[in-house]
């Protein structure tokens, strides 16, 4: 119930900053990376590869900079 | 709120440090010695706050890989060359470039949550004692065992280290070498960091030289993402083992107890 609250409180008050991040070309990693757990780590959209972790591995892919 | 009208305001011990409300330059600082696989996505991370840094300083600590090549592709970047091979000398060189109110440092692995610098500045600005800062690390690559041991060491083992080391002993502070954020007055009035330290030790040697002369908090709203590679590489016991020798050692001898460490990059 916590964690529900929690992730609820969140998702109102972290929205305009997602939505920032995300015009500056970033986005919420968690969904996309296993390796990341947690809403407010956030990744460059274009490093985002099926497969790899963008957030244990920032490793520049040649479309990521 | 009577700090409001008043830029200064005179700390406890007569030190006037910017306060409530007064924008506060903050310079970023990321020390990379061989980071170039993890230096990207810290960068970015930093990129994307919601409070922008005014400053991302990144030291390029005696790499032989590509960290200054990819370091120098990421706009806003200011990078600076170190040669001297040395965790607490690239800090301190960092120290010396950086031109803000408020030196924010963190490793090459970590990941800034999407607010961790506005909620620095939050702190700064509200408290005009605060000298320094620092908070715990999540980590984004460990097992759920991993994860939950440093959670619980967080609410249990850590408040109570710190209620005996600074508020009962005084004798220094938890201090987390990878995620902390400093007045530049502060530290250059400690002399900037001990750069006769090779590295493990060198947080608590900075928490406790700047717990003497003001403030230090430890928030867990300011707690940063970071890697487990270490304890992966070395074991959870052994660099529990390590980290808690050194901050004894240091706290009662004023020095760390290891002078080498292993490098754990991967």
């Amino acid at each position: 119930m916590l964690t529900l609250l929690l992730h609820a409180r969140d998702a109102i008050v972290m929205r305009p900053h997602y939505a920032v991040a995300y015009a500056r070309g970033y986005t919420t990693a968690f969904g996309h990376d296993r390796a990341a757990m947690a809403r407010d780590l956030v990744v460059r959209r274009s490093q985002i590869e099926p497969g790899r972790s963008v957030v244990a591995d920032g490793r520049p892919s040649g479309r990521g900079l | 709120m009577s700090r409001t009208a008043d830029p200064l305001a005179e700390g406890c011990d007569g030190r006037q440090y910017s306060s409530w409300n007064v924008p506060l330059r903050i310079s970023v600082i990321v020390c990379a010695h061989n980071e170039a696989r993890y230096l990207p996505a810290c960068l970015h991370s930093v990129l994307a706050q919601s409070r922008q840094p005014d400053e991302l300083l990144v030291i390029n600590n005696a790499s032989t890989d590509d960290t200054a090549a990819v370091a120098a592709h990421i706009p806003f970047v200011r990078l600076i060359d170190e040669p001297r091979k040395g965790l607490v000398v690239a800090r301190e060189t960092g120290r010396r470039h950086a031109t803000g109110d408020i030196l924010v440092y963190l490793d090459a692995d970590c990941r800034a949550p999407l607010t961790w610098i506005a909620r620095i500045e939050r702190r700064f600005q509200h408290d005009a004692d605060l000298i320094a800062l620092s908070g715990p690390y999540r980590y984004y690559d460990w097992d759920w065992s991993g994860r939950a041991l440093i959670r619980a060491y967080d609410f249990t083992v850590a408040p109570a280290t710190q209620l005996l080391v600074k508020h009962i002993l005084r004798i220094g502070t938890i201090f987390y070498g990878g995620n902390f954020a400093v007045r530049r007055e502060a530290l250059d009035e400690i002399g900037g960091f001990d750069t006769s330290i090779e590295f493990h030790g060198e947080d608590t040697n900075v928490g406790r030289r700047l717990s003497a002369i003001g403030r230090v908090g430890l928030f867990h709203d300011c707690y940063l993402h970071t890697s487990a590679r270490r304890y992966i590489a070395m074991g959870k016991r052994e660099v529990f083992r390590l980290y808690i020798r050194n901050f004894v050692s240091e706290l009662l001898h004023h020095r760390p107890k290891d002078t080498a460490h292993m490098d754990i990059r991967i």
